[in-house]
């Protein structure tokens, strides 16, 4: 798991050093809440040396252009996944020498609409051969520095311009055509829009190089639009040599010319600044063998990071689990603890071993005889059976009802008489069933004088003795 | 140790781990239906077995309160039967039967009452029952005379709890 995708995020700090005609260019970037501020470093800062001897300092390079290149892919498949897989072998066929001699990484084109509905993927594919690599780390050594990030300076030229010099909003195919002049040599970046077309490394100055490249990639689709000319690097502070290029290169290629701010420290910046911020066309060209041990030793970091997560997710998991089933326990436990005691002052020792229904019925059982030698003491605090006498001679009174015999115990009403019709029996039924019996009410033949004759037997408890 | 090997076993640990805490979840999640249901069983157990504790200190809360109280031997019926219908007679009243409680007797008398107006029979089982030591009315027969309305023949069984000596 080395995929950084180029940055070295977890730092707050990095140096991007450009090496110019033997000299190193240093920078010291620091982000503060997502920016990045750069300050320039001499060789000698007491700093930086420290921070290169003890180690603690990251470096961040880049391979030139002719040491390195940036091309655009098309896989046949809509989803980037799928698309890489294939894209090595696309890569290897534009090749000269083996893609196995090669470090290489593919990012991830822009949403082109068209490019899309045709079911296919665009890709950069970066890549240098890894011996250009190892030559670029020796270099790189022999100033004491050993680089963690060796970015391609193609790609980071071109980011860097449009951070510094962002394209107008109306401006998304315009041609903006960035000149990096260095000491020795150049590098030519074209672009539409915010969209990286390629980079070229050539001699310094070479505009009959210029003007034939920009033939090839612009001509078809300019549109009449001018190209905005970009300028940086050390050549750029030279105002008599810009004149020259410009004289020679706007005549065919109108359009309007920036130079950037301190442009001999442009590309150190560019390196840094991207080394230590997220964003488009992110590359690490000193990856696979010759990684850096410093994003080695994170990634392992961050792999065994990963794992205590999991880890700690397990333990949580479980921990959870053996609380649950401790808790359940514990609950069970109380419950049964407090429910054997209870049984136990209810209906003596025998109960407590016994569990759920049998244990209600023991304790039941043993109560029943001590209730029954109560009772006659809780009689007397019960509702007297004349108050159902006075409610049921009450409730004749009312609706018509002569008792001839009326019987009543603690368990058992009995009532036969007359009423003067059917349903004002029923009113007596519906008193009783309120009172908690179970009615029988029975009609008997009609009398001479038209009442109706009747006969009711209710037994129960009844709330009577309640 | 190296670090690839440690992080090696933090893997293999994280793994095991993930792994028995998901056959536990799995596992409790298939038993979480029957430990809600027993659960709910032994809450409705034990609610029940307070049902009954309450009951049970209901009636010794009962037995209490009569054994704190200063009488002894229940009125006579007698008197009060006299108080209340005149016409009555003293052998209206016979011995119904007794029963032994533990320190107390229960005894019954069976009141038989003919041509007596049913509301001064009831207003006798009233006064009976309002005594400090009251008798209780266990079973009660109304039968009503044919042409006189409100009384008839009146059959009263009365309880009363009496200490023993």
């Amino acid at each position: 798991m080395t995929d950084l995708k180029g940055t070295i995020e977890w730092m707050g700090s990095c140096y991007g050093v450009d090496i110019q005609a033997g000299k190193p260019v240093i920078v010291r970037a620091e982000r503060t809440r997502g920016h990045v501020d750069f300050f320039p470093v001499t060789q000698n800062d007491p700093v930086f040396i420290e921070g290169i001897r003890s180690g603690k300092a990251a470096v961040a390079g880049s391979l030139t252009a002719g040491e390195s290149f940036a091309c655009w892919l098309e896989a046949p498949f809509p989803a980037f996944q799928k698309a890489v897989k294939v894209l090595p072998t696309l890569l290897d066929v534009q090749l000269p020498f083996p893609l196995e001699d090669c470090i290489y990484s593919f990012i991830e084109g822009g949403r082109d609409d068209a490019v899309r509905m045709a079911g296919k993927t665009r890709a950069i594919a970066v890549a240098a051969r890894t011996a250009e690599v190892q030559k670029k780390i020796e270099t790189f050594s022999a100033f004491g520095v050993d680089p963690v990030v060796l970015d391609q300076e193609g790609l980071a030229i071109w980011t860097q311009s449009l951070a510094e010099v962002p394209a107008g909003k109306n401006s998304t195919t315009a041609p903006r055509v960035v000149i990096y002049l260095g000491v020795e040599r150049s590098t030519l970046v074209i672009g539409r829009g915010t969209e990286f077309v390629s980079a070229h490394g050539m001699g310094q100055g070479n505009t009959a190089q210029i003007d034939r490249l920009l033939k090839t990639q612009l001509a078809a689709g300019q549109g009449g639009a001018g190209i905005q000319w970009m300028w940086a690097g050390p050549g750029a502070a030279d105002a008599l040599l810009l004149k020259k290029l410009g004289d020679s290169l706007y005549s065919r290629w109108p359009g309007s010319s920036v130079v950037h701010d301190k442009p001999e420290t442009f590309l150190a910046r560019a390196v840094a600044g991207r080394a230590l911020l997220p964003g488009p066309l992110r590359c690490n060209l000193r990856s696979g063998p010759l990684l850096h041990p410093v994003i080695a030793r994170k990634a392992e970091r961050d792999v065994a990071s990963t794992a205590l997560t999991y880890l700690a997710a397990g333990l949580l998991l479980c921990g959870i689990n053996v609380t649950w089933d401790l808790a359940v326990k514990h609950r069970e436990t109380a419950l049964d603890k407090e429910a054997g005691a209870l049984a136990e002052r209810l209906a003596g020792s025998r109960a407590v071993s016994a569990k759920g229904s049998t244990r209600l019925k023991m304790v039941r059982d043993a109560m029943s005889p001590r209730k029954d030698k109560m009772k006659p003491f809780m009689r007397n605090f019960e509702p007297s059976l004349a108050e159902t006498i006075a409610a049921m001679t009450d409730l004749a009174r009312k609706n018509d009802l002569n008792f001839e015999i009326l019987s009543i115990s603690r368990d058992k009403i009995n009532v036969s008489g007359t009423a003067g019709n059917w349903k004002k029996c029923e009113s007596l039924k519906d008193f009783l069933k309120q009172k908690g019996y179970t009615v029988k009410l029975d009609r008997k033949e009609s009398l001479a004088s038209e009442r109706v004759a009747f006969f009711i037997a209710s037994t129960g408890e009844g709330k009577v003795n309640e | 140790m190296n670090e690839k090997t440690t992080t090696r076993m933090l893997w293999a640990a994280a793994a095991v781990f993930l792994i028995v805490g998901t056959g536990m979840t799995v596992s409790n999640l298939r038993k979480s239906a029957g430990v809600s249901e027993r659960l709910e069983k032994n809450i409705a157990d034990l609610k029940t077995l307070r049902i009954m504790e309450a009951d049970m200190a209901r009636y010794e809360a009962a037995k209490k309160m009569m054994e704190k109280l200063p009488d002894k031997h229940p009125v006579p019926l007698n008197g009060l039967l006299q108080e209340t219908l005149p016409a009555s007679k003293g052998d209206d009243i016979r011995d119904a039967g007794k029963d032994e409680l533990g320190g107390w007797l229960v005894r019954r008398k069976e009141i038989s009452m003919n041509d007596v107006p049913v509301g001064k029979a009831m207003e006798f089982v009233q006064k009976a029952e309002s005594q400090k030591l009251p008798w209780c009315l266990a079973r009660c027969v109304i039968r009503a005379a044919p042409r006189a309305g409100g009384t008839g023949q009146v059959v009263l069984l009365m309880e009363a709890l009496e200490k023993s000596e």
